[in-house]
């Protein structure tokens, strides 16, 4: 059974339209600001039958607003197997898939994989691959080669740019994320750091190294998209 | 030409109701005309009253307004209270529709008139038809009291506005308000005066919740003709309608507003006024206007999505309502169909066919209740008495089965005394001498007749409403009673009776299995076929009513604040509900209990039949600020909205402010003058608000996205 943490309707903010988004546990990054803990030493399984009852609980929704399942997570990639299993019975039933991923893992099948998803939202966290290695233990080659892929099959894809304070938004760090944005030509979406997952950590017991890291001011976000705009870079409104 | 007042307005009509003063002068000029005119037929001695008070009371004036007509204006400040006293006794006598004398005549208010009549056929053409039906009646004294009552009141009407328009400074709003004197409106700014002037005089007759109906179809011609030919650009329609609106903060009642939805041929009815309407709401940001929006499959997604754009700035307004189930819903009432298509709403979201059936009345029809009978065997264990029927002793209700035949038959007790207690209500006073003839030219046919609009003048007869409360409540406990007693068999009814006499006290093993049976909301039949079966079995019961051989009662969940003093007059329920403690609110759920998001409460509360809800319903959802950031969650809620109409959903009242917002804002009132909140069909100032008003909303469930 796939390792699935948690299985949400009406996800709003997980691609296109009215969406349900199912969770996989485990996660080959550790970022320090991640708002989903619990997906890390995950050992909840939910049936394919299960999973499934929920996604078409919620067909008519998809329907009317040009939504469907995204797969989540955690690093959804990383249980290659399960997640293929997952993605199979969602289009079996003609709903529309959407990966969430930080693509920062051997994909071993990557006809498979583009056959069955419809869009791809891939994590673009840092241009420095100096920090991906030790901050959040990512392979940058690795990754450019699994975007590289996903271009070569004419994917639809869409970066994700978090906006996390001191990480990656001083206009070095933005200059170089717009310049790969702009080296694939896909659309960016952005998503300012946030501390909802919090009490995650203290009910796991965890020390959550961004607790007390202050929100970005709404002039900070704007101010931050617009110098992505003035790069070139377009946003993707999901 | 009409420069934006908008915000004076508004600062200026505050800083009057901060200094007005005064007594309520109705009964006392009223009074004082009855003393002369006692030897007249009593319809006519009360029109000539009305007539008296128009031409006695002190006018105001707004520095800021485009419209005349104060409601205030009937407060004086009068130094001779024993003579104030003394005409007032005349008065309050009488009482009735016509002059509310504050005890319970029914069907007085909340109404909506057919505005369309004075709006092209203006005071003139109403005169015209009386004097012609008068002609017509000649040989029967009792008609021709009557309509002698409507014309001296429609006179008095048109003599009103040319005094108001005369004290008038301001040239271009006096001679606008003599225009329409006597003659039908040919301009916008003119028709809205014209509109402005009768809402007032309702409101001085002590009508409340008055509705404007169908703004959007009345005034459109005039609108829509005044643009075209360039009388008036976008923006002045807007600040014409922001004004106009923005009186409405003057008095405060509830005063609904209806936009959308199809015309009586079946057509797409949303225009370019439509948009107007809902943007000057918007822009106002006050309670006053109650704006519902009739949704239909007709009308573009762009009308839906600019309603949830007026939603999400914290408003709440409006109100959706799906056009396909209520007009279903009263075509099962056996109305035309082209009336149906017409239909509206008055005070919260009580369906109504604007002036076509005298004003709505209801009351509240406290379900839950009988489930305490049921256990109890006729017993309220709250007042220690026998209030109802006997029905058996619950310890030999063996099964399910069992419990719902006792339960039926108490609601339907229950709804037999109900259905006395209106008729008695509504026949205390006799309709020949109770008249309304300002309403009754408002309304269709009662002229041509020449009968009142409650005396069998209106097209279709009156109807009464039973306002079903506590679906969840109910829902909720009967799903408890079958889990826990009857299948799990983990609580004896024995113990459940114990447990609901204690209040729980002592019992909270058993509380805490009651809590956990299924709930309505979850998209859970096990729960969701007593909801099911709570609209079907209760509009059953109503369905068999006739109010004066004719009328039908309407069933409606729309409980208003209602559910909190309803829940007070309940013993504790089977769902964990302690004794007194709130019941679920209107046609929601109950508070927290569905916890699967949007998509599993509205699979539920599409379960229920709402096309046999005529009365119509309400459904509280709300959603956090940032649900309505950005045109894809505009969409989002667009399609959310759709899919529920699509499944039968009746209708839907969205709030976007948050649990931290409203936590903060009763701590911090002052914070917060400006927060809008929905209750249950209508709008306030959060901070204005009960404490466990507060808190009830506080309790609904927000459905927030990660």
């Amino acid at each position: 059974m796939p390792n699935v943490f948690n299985i949400q309707n009406f996800s709003t903010g997980d691609g296109r339209g009215i969406r349900t988004t199912v969770f996989m546990g485990g996660c080959n990054l550790h970022c320090p600001w991640c708002h989903n803990p619990e997906c890390f030493n995950n050992k909840e399984q939910v049936s394919l039958e299960d999973i499934m009852k929920k996604v078409l609980h919620d067909k008519d929704f998809y329907e009317a607003s040009g939504g469907g399942v995204t797969i989540s997570g955690g690093e959804p990639l990383l249980r290659f197997k399960e997640f293929i299993e997952i993605a199979e019975k969602v289009k079996e039933k003609g709903i529309n898939l959407t990966v969430d991923t930080a693509l920062t893992v051997k994909i071993p099948d990557f006809d498979k994989l583009t056959s069955l998803v419809d869009t791809f939202l891939v994590d673009l966290k840092t241009a420095d691959s100096e920090k991906l290695k030790y901050v959040i233990g990512g392979n940058f080659e690795t990754y450019i080669a699994n975007v590289k892929e996903l271009k070569k099959r004419n994917a639809e894809v869409i970066f994700r740019i978090p906006l996390i304070p001191d990480f990656n938004t001083d206009e070095k760090d933005i200059r170089e994320i717009a310049k790969i944005i702009n080296e694939f030509g896909f659309p960016a979406s952005f998503h300012p750091f946030h501390r909802m997952g919090s009490s995650k950590y203290t009910k796991l017991g965890l020390n959550y190294l961004y607790k007390d890291v202050p929100l970005l001011k709404n002039g900070e976000v704007k101010a931050i998209k617009e110098l992505y705009f003035s790069l070139g870079v377009k946003e993707a409104e999901v | 030409m009409y420069p934006n007042k908008t915000k004076l307005l508004k600062e200026e009509i505050k800083a009057f109701l901060q200094e007005r003063k005064g007594d309520d002068m109705r009964h006392y000029y009223l009074g004082k005309s009855y003393s002369e005119n006692i030897l007249d037929p009593i319809p006519v001695m009360q029109a000539k009253g009305f007539k008296y008070f128009l031409e006695n009371i002190k006018l105001g004036y707004m520095q800021n307004e485009y419209f005349l007509g104060l409601v205030w204006n009937k407060f004086e400040e009068f130094e001779d209270k024993d003579e104030k006293e003394y005409y007032e006794r005349f008065s309050r006598r009488f009482g009735g529709p016509g002059w509310y004398n504050g005890e319970g005549w029914q069907h007085r208010d909340h109404y909506a008139p057919a505005y369309e009549i004075i709006m092209t056929k203006g005071v003139r053409g109403i005169i015209e038809e009386i004097e012609i039906s008068k002609l017509k009646y000649k040989d029967d004294k009792r008609k021709l009291d009557f309509l002698e009552a409507c014309k001296i009141e429609m006179l008095a009407f048109s003599d009103f506005i040319k005094r108001y328009a005369e004290g008038c400074s301001n040239k271009e709003v006096k001679e606008n308000a003599l225009s329409i004197a006597y003659e039908a409106p040919k301009t916008f700014f003119a028709g809205l005066q014209l509109l402005w002037f009768c809402h007032v005089v309702f409101l001085y007759k002590g009508c409340g919740a008055m509705a404007f109906g169908r703004m959007d179809q009345y005034l459109k011609d005039l609108y829509v003709n005044d643009i075209e030919k360039g009388l008036i650009t976008f923006e002045d329609g807007q600040n014409l309608l922001e004004n106009f609106f923005m009186k409405i903060t003057e008095f405060h009642s509830i005063y609904n507003i209806c936009i959308g939805g199809i015309t009586p041929d079946g057509e797409d009815a949303v225009n370019p006024l439509s948009y107007a309407i809902l943007w000057a709401v918007k822009a106002c940001q006050v309670p006053g206007p109650n704006l519902s929006a009739r949704i239909s499959k007709k009308n573009p997604d762009k009308f839906l999505e600019e309603c949830l754009k007026s939603i999400g700035t914290g408003l709440g307004y409006p109100a959706l309502m799906c056009d396909e189930t209520n007009r279903k819903a009263l075509m099962r009432m056996g109305y035309e169909e082209r009336d149906v298509n017409n239909f509206c709403m008055v005070g919260c979201i009580e369906n109504l066919l604007p002036g076509m059936q005298p004003p709505w009345a209801d009351g509240r029809y406290n379900a839950p209740l009988a489930i305490g009978y049921t256990l109890f065997n006729g017993m309220n264990i709250l007042k220690g008495k026998k209030e109802s029927i006997n029905t058996g002793d619950p310890l030999k209700f063996n099964t399910m089965a069992d419990f719902m035949d006792a339960l039926e038959k108490q609601l339907k007790a229950y709804a037999d005394v109900y259905i006395l207690e209106a008729l008695t209500e509504s026949s205390k006073y006799d309709k020949y001498n109770h008249p309304n003839p300002f309403m009754s030219c408002l309304t269709y046919n009662c002229i041509e007749r020449g009968l009142d609009i409650n005396n069998g003048g209106t097209k279709y007869p009156c109807v009464y409403g039973a306002a079903a409360m506590g679906i969840g409540t109910m829902a909720d406990s009967l799903s408890a009673v079958e889990k826990c007693v009857f299948v799990d068999k983990s609580i004896s009814m024995q113990t459940l009776i114990k447990a609901i006499e204690n209040n729980f006290e002592g019992y909270e093993k058993e509380l805490e299995l009651l809590k956990n049976a299924p709930k309505f909301g979850n998209d859970d039949d096990f729960a969701d076929k007593y909801a099911v079966w709570y609209a079907d079995f209760i509009s059953g019961i109503f369905d068999e009513y006739r109010l004066d051989g004719k009328g039908r009662v309407y069933v409606l969940m729309a409980a208003n604040t209602q559910n909190i003093s309803g829940g007070h007059e309940c013993p504790a329920t089977p769902d964990g509900r302690k004794a007194r403690a709130p019941l679920s609110d209107a046609g929601s759920p109950t508070y927290g209990v569905d916890v699967n998001g949007p998509t599993y409460t509205f699979a539920s509360l599409s379960k229920p039949d709402y096309t046999k809800i005529a009365g119509g319903s309400v459904v509280n959802q709300k959603f956090s600020p940032s649900m309505f950031e950005g045109e894809e969650n505009i969409k989002r809620l667009c399609a959310l909205v759709r899919v529920y109409f699509g499944r039968g959903g009746q209708e839907l009242q969205i709030n976007s402010v948050s649990r931290e917002v409203l936590k903060d804002a009763m701590v911090h009132p002052e914070n917060y003058r400006n927060l809008v909140v929905r209750v249950s069909g209508f709008s306030a100032y959060f901070v204005n608000l009960d404490k466990a008003v507060q808190i009830d909303i506080l309790n609904r469930t927000e459905h927030t996205n990660s």
